[in-house]
């Protein structure tokens, strides 16, 4: 059990956001033990919620003054364990900063308090035309400055691009509670580093955003989306770079494996996908309603010609919703077979796609593992989600020696270990599998840089010393 | 020993001479092209051991207008040249830096997949070069810039450190994300010596849209217009100063030719060419006005004019604003003189302005005015002496303090640009 906040310390930061919001109660710390990543469990000293910039500010300035570690934390659905409260720290908590500051449809650009749901943000620019193109299947219930932290993606960031691409400015709250504006819509985007890019997908180690400035699209006009369905994944992921050759580019390509198929369909979530099925693909096109036919009817031929026994498409607005549900729940019907899911994350180059799949099935047989995968194939993104239940420790062992030979693979085949879930606590022991004790100082010293007491977010990314709750 | 004596000792002859192009006023003791990454390595252990400065330098097109303190040397990476790798099915190519992209182009071509990237006279600049100033053209309005097609890099340090940053594939979140930190970072933090690059499928049909007027003003309605469209362009260009015998002399400053040439608003669409033709028709009609169309070489050779224009005065300040307030940027551009060349991109909300006789005080008004807008500036080229204080930025604010320490790790000796302020 971790020690309890000094009094004056606890008094202070009641002071400044008022009792209900410093939770100390060991019943109301658990739902922020732990994340999406069910596997660790680190109860936090104590978490604070503010609800303005200046109240999260004071709040840091506190805790640094008496050299409290702080964890920010948005929703919690971070799959890499990044919210864990590691070496008595302190959870710093946006779930009350989750206000629309400004919606400026003119330049096309919103500014937020980071606790704003994904999904919300999309809700409120539509009115305008507009939307907020990262995707990530957790939308409705993730946050802004979870997506900024760990640099979000989604199925439709094959053809719009991950987070980053679409933040303009944040502000930060640094360890003493320094306020630093960086970037933001209209100032010189060369001029200076980009201190912005860097950022984000920190992971809650350099700073907190307290407000962040995000981009919008305009909505396109029409979708089509088809559903291919296959023998197996490695036809599918053939369809994917046959189409990617055909030089296509579809906002979307996802991969749907027999073992979820399954899952899904023998769920409330049941799609209508066959479940003799090897692997289903979606492919989606957005934009100018006029090209999209063609584009359409190009992909279904190469889904064809690289073996798919039948290709769906969708006339309508439920038949569209229809052929996705299968993807989007897929993490939600895995999670009812076993106990326990890992989600795992890792790219590889989207032509290796086929030799990994076979090999990851490989690993899985060997291990005595159920693996399903489903994951945003047109950028090599792979989801193979692991089956187990916690309290069998043998199991536990074999997923963590499959979950290790797994990484290993992706990035012999010139991949990485971590598309876009993120390193957290979780993936800390495989960094050494790309970088050299150089790139890895080098990150070191950036966050010194920001956080020089290293207050922020400690045990998480960098593979330093073990840590432990 | 002189850096150039130093050097000699450390580099095969050829690659090594005495003086070069001056940046800024300022003459280089010695310019080098290494002919390999050691090599790269080796000129920045001396330099950080010697204590001379390094300019690194791609094609040489974009140095600025500053001048490096002390005693320095320009390290050229034209010596490093290839692509090392290029996977069209994965649509990701790796080239040493000092390759084109007029170079990767022509291997990327015949696979029918291009680099989205149109910065002024683009394929003459270098891969490293793009990636070590993240400069954009006006395809950032629907591509992104470079930043974000930047997949890895590999980065010698100013102490003569190898980091390989990245990676080769689409989606990365292992570690924190250095490559955004090095892309546009100007040299200030180490040379790039290779790009991993993501490539796009080259669009199967392109036109231009043309809308003239007598003066830039008249536009920017029409240039709101656009910037606010429900569908994107692929870009959008604004021009006043451009002759319309652009092929054969794009980069004249010279305006006492008459009668001034009008101003154009010029949008790229491409795409299937039903996509082409729909787009073509929706902006026009949300726009209220009727394009010219061009096609073929014509199109290519007005948005290669267009992508040009406005970079060869003898000043060349960039400004920017929420695009909403393109207008008073554009009106105090215009301003400066009566030989301005414009170059304005409504969506961006930039606007860059060749000068051939600007004050001090006019650049600075223009400057101001910016800042006014809270947007920003930079002068791209002045000659020597010419420069615009920047009102209200401190050296002690966070931001420069962050900058700083950031330079700091990764070049201690603070060998590169010597004298530049990093921000
Ligand atoms: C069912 C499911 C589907 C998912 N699908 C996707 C997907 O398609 N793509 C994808 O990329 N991810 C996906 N995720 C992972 C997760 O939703 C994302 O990582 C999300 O961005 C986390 O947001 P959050 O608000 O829950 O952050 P949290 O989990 O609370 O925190 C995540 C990290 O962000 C930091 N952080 C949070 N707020 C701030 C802040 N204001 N300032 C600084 N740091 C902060 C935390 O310290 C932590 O390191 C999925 C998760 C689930 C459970």
């Amino acid at each position: 059990m971790t020690e309890p906040l000094a009094p004056t310390l606890e008094r202070r930061l009641v002071e400044l956001v008022g009792r209900d919001h410093v939770i100390t109660e060991a019943d109301r710390l658990l739902v922020y033990e732990s994340d999406g990543l069910s596997a660790y469990r680190w109860p936090p000293r104590a978490v604070v919620l503010p609800a303005t910039t200046e109240e999260a500010a004071g709040v840091l300035r506190l805790l640094h003054g008496e050299g409290v570690p702080v964890v920010p934390r948005g929703a919690g659905t971070g799959l890499s364990g990044g919210a864990l409260a590691a070496e008595g720290a302190v959870i710093v908590g946006t779930a009350r900063m989750n206000r629309i500051l400004a919606l400026d449809p003119e330049n096309r650009v919103a500014r937020l308090q980071p606790g704003v749901q994904n999904t919300r943000l999309t809700d409120a620019a539509r009115p305008y035309g507009l939307y907020y193109a990262p995707d990530p299947s957790s939308q409705t219930a993730c946050t802004i400055g979870g997506n900024v932290a760990e640099n979000s993606g989604g199925p439709h960031c094959l053809k719009y691009g991950v987070t980053t691409r679409y933040i303009s400015g944040l502000t930060l709250a640094l360890a003493d509670g320094e306020l630093v504006k960086i970037g933001g819509a209209g100032t010189d985007p060369e001029a200076g580093y980009d201190l912005v890019g860097l950022v984000v997908g920190s992971e809650g180690c350099f700073a907190m955003a307290v407000e962040v400035e995000v981009r919008l699209l305009p909505l396109p006009e029409a979708v089509r989306t088809l559903l291919g369905i296959f023998a197996s994944v490695a036809d599918a992921a053939r369809a994917v770079t046959a189409i990617i050759r055909e030089g296509l580019l579809p906002a979307a390509m996802e991969i749907i494996d027999q073992n979820t198929i399954r899952a899904v369909e023998a769920s409330v979530y049941a799609a209508g996908y066959p479940t003799d099925a090897g692997a289903a693909l979606v492919v989606e096109f957005d934009g100018t309603d006029a090209g999209l036919d063609a584009d359409a009817r190009r992909a279904e031929a190469c889904c064809l010609s690289a073996g798919a026994r039948e290709v769906r498409r969708a006339r309508n607005a439920g038949e569209r919703l229809a052929l996705w549900q299968g993807r989007k729940k897929a993490f939600g019907a895995m999670g009812r077979v076993a106990p326990d899911l890992l989600v795992q994350d890792a790219t590889v180059p989207r032509t290796k796609l086929p030799e990994v799949l076979e090999r990851i099935g490989e690993i899985a047989k060997r291990y005595d593992l159920t693996i399903g995968n489903v994951f945003h194939a047109g950028d090599g993104n792979l989801h193979p989600n692991v089956l187990f239940d916690r309290r069998n420790t043998d199991e536990r062992e074999r997923v963590e020696a499959a979950s290790k030979e797994i990484m290993a693979l992706c990035v012999e085949v010139g991949g990485t270990i971590t598309g876009e879930h993120g390193v957290g606590v979780d993936k800390r022991k495989y960094m050494k599998l790309v970088y050299g004790p150089d790139e890895i100082d080098a990150m070191r010293d950036v966050k010194a840089v920001f956080d020089p007491r290293g207050l922020f977010n400690p045990g998480k990314v960098l593979p330093d010393a073990e840590v432990s709750a | 020993m002189s850096p150039a004596d130093v050097l000699a000792g450390l580099l095969p002859r050829d690659e090594v001479r005495e003086g070069g192009t001056p940046i800024g006023g300022a003459t280089p003791e010695a310019t080098v092209s290494p002919g390999s990454v050691e090599e790269v390595v080796e000129v920045l252990r001396a330099a950080s051991a010697e204590g001379f400065g390094v300019v690194p330098s791609g094609s040489g097109a974009d140095l600025g207008a500053s001048a490096p303190t002390g005693p320095f040397v320009v390290l050229s990476t034209t010596g490093l040249k290839g692509v090392e790798m290029y996977e069209p099915a994965d649509l990701t190519l790796s080239a040493q830096a000092g390759s084109t992209l007029g170079e990767i182009g022509d291997v990327a071509g015949p696979h029918g997949q291009w680099l989205p990237f149109d910065p002024p006279f683009a394929p003459s600049r270098t891969l490293g070069g793009l990636a070590a100033t993240g400069v954009r053209g006006p395809l950032a309005a629907s591509y992104g810039a470079p930043r974000d097609h930047i997949l890895g890099l590999t980065l010698v340090t100013g102490d003569g450190r190898l980091l390989r940053l990245g990676g080769r594939v689409m989606k990365n979140v292992a570690g924190f994300d250095l490559v955004r930190l090095v892309v546009g970072s100007r040299g200030t933090l180490g040379v790039i010596v290779s790009v991993n690059v993501r490539l796009f499928p080259r669009p199967a049909h392109e036109v231009g849209l043309v809308l003239e007027a007598a003066t830039s003003h008249e536009l920017v309605t029409a240039a709101r217009a656009v910037a606010t469209a429900p569908v994107l362009p692929a870009s959008a260009v604004l021009v006043s100063g451009l002759r319309a015998e652009v092929g054969a002399d794009a980069s004249s400053a010279d305006a006492s030719r008459t009668p001034k040439p009008p101003s154009l608003l010029v949008l790229r669409i491409h795409g299937a060419p039903e996509t082409v033709a729909a787009d073509s028709t929706r902006l026009q009609a949300h726009v209220g006005r009727s394009f010219r169309v061009v096609e073929g070489a014509e199109a290519f050779a007005l948005l290669t004019a267009v992508r040009d224009h406005a970079m060869t005065g003898p000043i060349v300040i960039r400004v920017s604003a929420l695009p909403n307030r393109i207008g008073d940027v554009l009106a105090g551009a215009e301003a400066l003189g009566d030989t301005v060349q414009i170059m304005a991109d409504p969506i961006a909300g930039r606007v860059r302005a060749a000068v051939s006789g600007a004050s001090t005080e006019g650049l600075e008004q223009v400057a101001h005015a910016a800042a006014r807008l809270g947007g920003g500036y930079a002068l791209e080229r002045a000659p020597v002496g010419v420069s615009i204080r920047v009102p209200g930025s401190s050296p002690d604010g966070p931001v420069a303090t962050l900058a700083r320490g950031l330079a700091d790790r990764f070049d201690p000796q603070r060998v590169l640009w010597p004298g530049k302020r990093v921000t």
